[in-house]
């Protein structure tokens, strides 16, 4: 048997003789937050010998601990809105009224449920090691009240969170985003009664790297530090910080089935489904050009960031490549990063955990191997409970928080008069991005409407055209940089872009040379933040009471990652572009110029980052 | 010849107020281990206010972090206080003097060692060793046999618009404490120092399920995210490099800091 453990950071492992395990069950879930809570009471409820493993002493991660305790999309049904109609039932009479639900009547009710079902807890555990025959994960080691502990199990459902079992393991993953490495930006949550209920209030700190010890301690000294108010005094009565960070991205497993972002626009999704994810790419960083083609194609030149997409999610996308005795549940399922942005709303991961336990009671029962579960008789338990409902496929839509308006479901087109309509329109997105669908086929339209009288149409063309790869595209996406184009787009409810630095992306997607000095003079010349679309529209601006300057951002980091993008194809330009990055970030003045926020809050870790990813890539190119 | 292992002279374990203290008193030589991101939690975090913060000795670190706390107007003259605003103000301290700390950091092991202590500790970057000249222990969860002599599931509570009028003394295990602001009321309902959290929250529940008449008007906003433990405060002594302080039977915070300081400070290393 191998005992798989970290030491310092890298992955140990050494073979034990037939170790004495404190215990055996048949199944353990290790990290009782939003997926492995509903993962243990499934579990229990099915018959199984279960055990759950929390580093808190308490049932539901975030929802609970972590207090945010609202649902922002995802899909409705499962065991979990048993629980949650449950735990309604306590809030006016026991617990004092939220937002949504009281944090603590979850708990309370969780753990009530799970035990009464035969469940064992182990709270305030944390896993250390893992027990493998070879490939097949067989038990677990933790670190708990009572010291090193260990039991032997038939499966491991990991809903750590970050993958900490599968990477104990051996298992692949994969964090954060290509370029550099970052995932989303996580958030900090303080708690407060306001009135006769219980509140709650958040803001992103930035990003961090919650797999690193002393990462993760600076992130939780930084973002609570900056809940400190001047003064406390009557209206919000603080009633806590939030132990938990609310980590949005960390360890994606790499499974059975995975799926990307990229993959998901090519309709290239999993033929198993066991519950639909929902939401939109809630990327939450402002740091747009950082990210992929695919991301940046879908949310930046296409202005459809706020559009939600069904995701199919299958038992493949929890197992572990290659591993037996191993699911995965909650926001680490194998997706890519740019789709996790999606895959991780608190309604759908409570579904991954009752499809995990589902599955490994089916595992348990028949006694099959995860891989060997009989997929029909796996979707009609979830279907009988809800998690399962073939309805909530439903492609992609304008939707809206809390139903506040009927979603509109999108159709793409395929018909040039319709495609026409919209690029003329103020909502060009969803004609922009049929366009790519169909690819060359509107490429004769495009060329043609680009010469029309009508300006929108024209500039959307154009925009629809770069998408496209095409390079006649050119002259008036530069002409738009030139002008610096401050027309924002309305197709969503958020994160609606302007057309300038749409066209920036576009034209270093085309590795446009003739851009170059362009982009060098926006992020060189100190004028530039003086330009009018760069000033607050008024005083009581959010742009000015949040000290961050967004536009000026958004030019700024697309032209320094175009520059990158341009130099990357054509190395004689390599040179200058390289002085120019040097002059633009070589001090802090370009921070000042983006926020006056200090060192540890989001504005200012983005801002710097620029400097970091650009000293990167010049060194790569040896320019450094 | 180069020694792999890092070495602190003094590692304290747990991010109590004691423990805090202790490492202002020697902020370069100390390294605070704590396995849950929380500071100050034995009074924070369990809805312990605590009493006798105007009169309690100060050094002038103390003193530094009263008239701060008094000028965010999170302590009152009367000595009341607006006890979880005291978690941003600690993390912000702790941030601005660089104390060293490490967060979800649990201790596995600790053994002799000619340097003083090795300890293994297990972290988000999986196990690794460290040595110290001294260990002061401050984890209530390790107190010695018989430090503690009571413990309580705290909670805040929504007693809505007014300023009830509270039950004197302890009522069905129950004691009420009031916070510096508007209706700010806390309770701590006694539970039995064996009880986990399972039963704690059993307990408080079933009690305020049932709670009397005179109470149906208050329901429980925030349950405590740590036990209130009881218990007699000790000045400590280093036996053997090795010190345990009862960082939570202070009478309020500001004391057990200064207990934590003059710890550090009495440490020969």
């Amino acid at each position: 048997m191998i005992l798989s453990t970290r030491k310092n950071g890298e992955l140990h492992q050494s073979a034990v003789d037939s170790p004495v395990f404190n215990a055996q069950y048949d199944v353990i879930v290790a990290g009782l937050g939003t997926a492995g809570s509903i993962a243990l009471l499934t579990a229990a409820r099915l018959g199984l010998q279960a055990m759950g493993i929390d580093r808190m002493h308490c049932m539901g991660g975030m929802g609970t601990a972590g207090s945010v305790n609202g649902y922002y999309f995802g899909t409705k049904g499962g065991v979990y809105e048993e629980v949650d109609a449950q735990v309604a039932e306590l809030i006016g009479t026991v617990y004092t009224r939220s937002s949504a639900y009281n944090v603590d009547a979850k708990k309370y009710k969780l753990e009530q449920l799970a035990t009464a079902d035969g469940a064992a807890l182990a709270y305030e555990s944390t896993v250390t090691a893992v027990y493998l025959e070879g490939k097949q994960v067989v038990g677990l080691q933790w670190i708990g009240p009572e010291g090193l502990r260990s039991a032997s199990c038939k499966v491991v459902i990991d809903c750590t969170g970050d993958a900490e079992v599968c990477a104990l393991a051996g298992c692949d993953t994969s964090f954060g985003r290509a370029l550099d490495g970052r995932a989303q930006p996580f958030t900090s949550v303080k708690v407060f009664a306001a009135g006769d209920k219980v509140s709650w209030r958040n803001f992103d700190s930035g990003c961090t790297d919650q797999t690193d010890s002393r990462t993760l301690t600076e992130s939780i000294l930084h973002s609570h530090s900056q809940h400190l108010e001047e003064t406390y005094g009557e209206g919000q009565r603080l009633l806590h910080l939030a132990p938990l960070l609310g980590i949005r991205e960390g360890r994606l497993i790499h499974g059975e089935d995975t799926l990307s972002l990229a993959a998901y626009f090519e309709d290239a999704l999993p033929e198993e489904p066991l519950f639909y994810a929902y939401a939109d790419v809630d990327k939450h960083g402002r740091d747009h050009a950082f990210e992929s083609q695919a991301l940046q194609d879908w949310f930046v030149a296409s202005n459809l960031g706020a559009v939600n997409i069904s995701v199919p999610v299958s038992l493949g996308m929890m197992t572990p490549k290659g591993y037996g005795g191993l699911l995965a549940a909650g926001r680490c399922l194998a997706v890519d990063h740019d789709l996790s942005t999606c895959v991780r709303m608190n309604r759908d991961m409570q579904k991954s955990g009752e499809a995990a336990a589902t599955a490994a009671w089916l595992s348990v029962d028949k006694g099959v191997t995860l891989q060997q579960v009989p997929y029909e008789q796996l979707r009609d338990m979830l279907q009988e409970t809800g998690c399962y409902n073939p309805e909530q496929d439903r492609g992609y839509q304008f939707s809206y928080p809390g139903d506040r308006k009927p979603a509109e479901v999108i159709h793409w087109l395929s018909e040039p008069a319709a495609i026409r309509e919209g690029l003329a329109s103020d909502r060009p997105g969803v004609a922009i991005w049929s366009c790519r669908r169909l690819d060359q086929g509107m490429r004769e339209h495009l060329l043609g409407w680009m010469n029309a009288p009508d300006d929108q149409l024209r500039r959307h063309s154009a925009l629809a055209l770069g998408l496209i790869g095409e390079r006649a595209s050119l002259p008036l996406l530069r002409q738009m940089i030139r002008e610096r184009d401050a027309y924002t787009l309305k197709d969503c409810r958020k994160n609606n872009q302007m057309r300038g630095y749409m066209a920036i992306y576009l034209a270093a997607r085309l590795q446009d040379a003739e851009v170059v000095e362009d982009l060098i003079q926006l992020v060189t010349d100190p004028r530039e933040i003086e330009r009018p679309l760069y000033q607050p529209e008024e005083a009581g601006s959010r742009a000015k009471t949040q000290k961050y300057n967004d536009v000026y951002y958004q030019f700024f980091s697309h032209a320094m990652i175009g520059l990158l993008r341009i130099g990357e194809f054509h190395p004689h330009l390599r040179e200058v572009i390289a002085q120019a990055m040097r002059q633009a970030v070589g001090d802090l003045g370009y921070i000042k110029r983006i926020t006056q926020l200090p060192f540890g809050t989001y504005e200012y870790s983005i801002a710097d980052n620029i400097q970091s990813v650009a000293m990167q890539e010049l060194a790569r190119w040896g320019s450094a | 010849m180069h020694n792999p292992i890092p070495y602190h002279p003094l590692v304290v374990l747990g991010a109590t107020f004691a423990g805090l203290g202790a490492a202002y008193s020697r902020i370069d030589e100390t390294l605070i281990l704590e396995r849950s991101a929380l500071v100050g939690y034995e009074y924070i975090n369990s809805y312990h206010p605590g009493e006798g913060w105007q009169e309690t000795k100060l050094s002038e670190k103390g003193e530094d972090l009263k008239a701060e706390l008094m000028r965010r107007q999170i302590l009152g003259e009367d000595g009341r206080v607006h006890i979880p605003a005291v978690a941003p103000v600690m993390y912000n301290r702790i941030n601005h003097d660089k104390l060293q700390l490490q967060f979800h950091t649990e201790v596995t092991a600790i053994h002799e060692h000619e340097q003083g202590w090795e300890i293994t500790i297990y972290s988000p970057s999986g196990f690794s060793r460290l040595l110290a000249g001294a260990i002061l222990d401050t984890r209530p969860e390790h107190a010695p046999e018989g430090a503690i002599t009571g413990k309580r599931l705290g909670a805040m509570l929504n007693c809505g618009s007014d300023e009830p009028e509270l039950p004197d003394g302890e009522t069905l295990g129950v004691r009420f404490g009031r916070g510096k602001l508007a209706g700010e009321v806390m309770v701590g309902l006694r539970i039995e120092k064996t009880d986990d959290w399972l039963a704690a929250r059993h307990k408080l529940h079933e009690l305020w399920s049932k709670r009397p008449e005179a109470w149906q008007a208050w329901t429980l906003s925030a349950v405590a995210g740590y036990f209130g433990y009881e218990g007699q405060p000790e000045e400590s002594s280093w036996t053997e490099r090795r010190s345990f302080l009862p960082s939570y039977a202070y009478p309020n915070p500001l004391a057990a800091l200064e207990a934590g300081i003059r710890t550090g400070r009495e440490l020969t290393i």
